[in-house]
């Protein structure tokens, strides 16, 4: 692809096949950089919640009793008219790290498309995926510890 | 992508991730069906897959219920 974009710059100096090894030399150079990179770009994501642990044990399953999900009330619309429940979502949401507070709205508020999202703040699909993920995640979470944790110690 | 090959099954670690996945990609097809397998016995699960569809129920369709002040959804787009 590269090649085909950059043609015009082909003087002729060389010849076809070393000028095109070099384009994919640096290819593969830029793809290294990017691999390691990408783990401080996310570090921003991950400050305030090392994902997963503490959640699963070693073989990958819920481990029982502290985080593993509790039932939440049956109906949700009896959800609907309750204040504290949609203040300590807006409390959870304000605790999502910056980049995740930036992306998450704009899926489940804006309902933007995915595609959409990726190509407005320049994501891969990919990544885009893990940032929702961890975010439905803290915030099921969050509303697990502030609301629905409270809610039951209430009724008990 | 995770490792989600190992097994019939996916671990619970990995259906946290895939449930989300599905709410954002279609799953391919197998994958899908070893999602249902796993929903189908696991509790922990189905409730962390009726609690992701609750948050996306409230937030898509009562999200104005959410403290205007606060709505980092105003952000501006870089």
């Amino acid at each position: 692809m590269a090649a085909l974009q950059a043609k015009a710059r082909f003087t002729g100096q060389s010849s076809e096949r070393t000028w095109m090894i070099g384009i994919l030399k640096h290819k593969m150079v830029d793809a290294f950089r990017k691999t390691t990179r990408e783990p401080i770009q996310h570090a921003d994501q991950s400050t305030d919640e090392s994902p997963d642990e503490g959640t699963f044990v070693a073989d990958g399953h819920w481990k029982p009793g502290t985080t593993a999900p509790s039932g939440w009330p049956d109906h949700p619309d009896s959800l609907l008219e309750r204040k504290q429940f949609w203040e300590a979502l807006t409390a959870c949401i304000g605790k999502l790290p910056p980049r995740t507070a930036q992306v998450f709205p704009l899926r489940e508020i804006d309902e933007v498309e995915a595609d959409d999202i990726c190509q407005r703040l320049c994501l891969t699909p990919s990544n885009l995926w893990v940032i929702l993920h961890r975010a439905r995640k803290q915030l099921r979470q969050c509303l697990d510890r502030r609301y629905f944790g409270q809610a039951q110690g209430m009724v008990e | 992508m995770m490792s989600s090959t190992r097994g019939i099954m996916p671990t619970c670690q990995e259906m946290t991730r895939l449930l989300s996945d599905a709410m954002d990609r279609p799953l391919p097809f197998l994958l899908r069906m070893r999602v249902y397998l796993h929903l189908a016995i696991c509790t922990f699960c189905q409730r962390y897959h009726d609690q992701l569809k609750l948050l996306r129920h409230m937030l898509r369709n009562h999200g104005e219920r959410l403290d205007e002040a606060q709505h980092p959804a105003a952000l501006p787009l870089t």
